[in-house]
């Protein structure tokens, strides 16, 4: 472990709060998957970002998520993003803005939140419209908003 | 001294690490590596350029780019024509993949968005050969554990 290794984590912590990694998995087919639960009271979301582990399939493939409370109404915190055929590496990213899509192009950039989320208890969960093959890992940064606030991958 | 060190350790607590690149010609007709992104992705949370050597007087339109070391570049910021800007001109990147902001008395200078770059490089394209100098500065969070950047 270098140095360097917990300068950066540290600093990512401090700035952008804890992290939470879910492994790669391939797209929902046409149905909504969890990708992280809020447990134990609210949560600010920092960053969401995806990476595309498996290139997605060269058709209609649209991508949104949704947060999802235990109770109450699920709500669209970024809208629908069309992933066609995105390669390997491809990055998304939410702008925390919730009618804004989901942003992603390629392996080149995404963006992180510029208005953070407050997330209920319940989950984060990716939308996909159709029936595709792909995989991307999903990553999310937060800090906690009720004290015991926690996210895990779902 | 005390205000210094506040104001550093505010910077760092809200933007991150600062890297700074000695001032250089413009890239001629061509890509230019500014900063390596070594060891994982980082949030780049500003990128600021200033002119040190005023750019020629002939359209140069620049724009901003991350190039991974697999897969597809994104220009980051589209391109601005810096012509005949004045020394001590400011750029930045203001909405994701949108024009770059500034040029002579600018001082929108900031990104507005935190923006994810991989391993790989981030640079500039000059769409002409001018003459002229920036230096270039950059914020930015590792996301990953053993993410940093260097001058390219």
């Amino acid at each position: 472990m270098s140095n360097r290794y917990f300068k950066g984590r540290a600093l990512r912590r401090e700035i952008l709060g804890a992290k939470v990694s879910k492994a790669t998995a391939a797209l929902p087919q046409a149905t909504v998957d969890p990708l992280f639960n809020i447990i134990g009271g609210r949560v600010i979301l920092t960053s969401l970002i995806g990476e595309a582990t498996v290139a997605v399939q060269g058709q209609t493939t649209n991508l949104k998520i949704q947060a999802n409370p235990t109770t109450g109404t699920t709500v669209d915190i970024a809208a629908d993003l069309n992933a066609t055929g995105d390669e390997v590496g491809c990055l998304y990213g939410i702008t925390g803005a919730f009618a804004s899509a989901l942003v992603g192009t390629n392996a080149g950039a995404t963006v992180v939140i510029s208005t953070p989320v407050v997330l209920q208890i319940g989950t984060i969960d990716l939308e996909c419209g159709e029936s595709s093959t792909g995989n991307i890992k999903w990553e999310a940064t937060y800090i906690p908003l009720d004290p015991d606030g926690e996210m895990t991958p779902a | 001294m005390k205000g210094f060190y506040g104001g550093m350790s505010r910077k760092r607590n809200k933007l991150g690490l600062q890297l700074d690149r000695p001032t250089a010609t413009l890239p001629a007709s061509t890509y230019g590596a500014l900063f390596n992104i070594v060891g994982g992705r980082v949030v780049l949370t500003s990128m600021i350029g200033e002119v040190t050597t005023v750019i020629q007087s002939q359209t140069t339109n620049i724009k901003i780019t991350s190039t991974p070391t697999t897969g597809t570049a994104v220009d980051i910021a589209t391109n601005l024509d810096c012509n005949a800007d004045a020394v001590q001109s400011l750029y930045g990147i203001g909405a994701y993949v949108a024009a770059m902001v500034g040029g002579t008395g600018a001082a929108n200078i900031s990104t507005a968005q935190g923006i994810v770059l991989p391993v790989g490089t981030l640079g500039i394209t000059t769409a002409a050969t001018s003459t002229g100098s920036i230096k270039w500065s950059i914020t930015y969070i590792p996301l990953d554990d053993n993410a940093y950047m260097t001058v390219a």
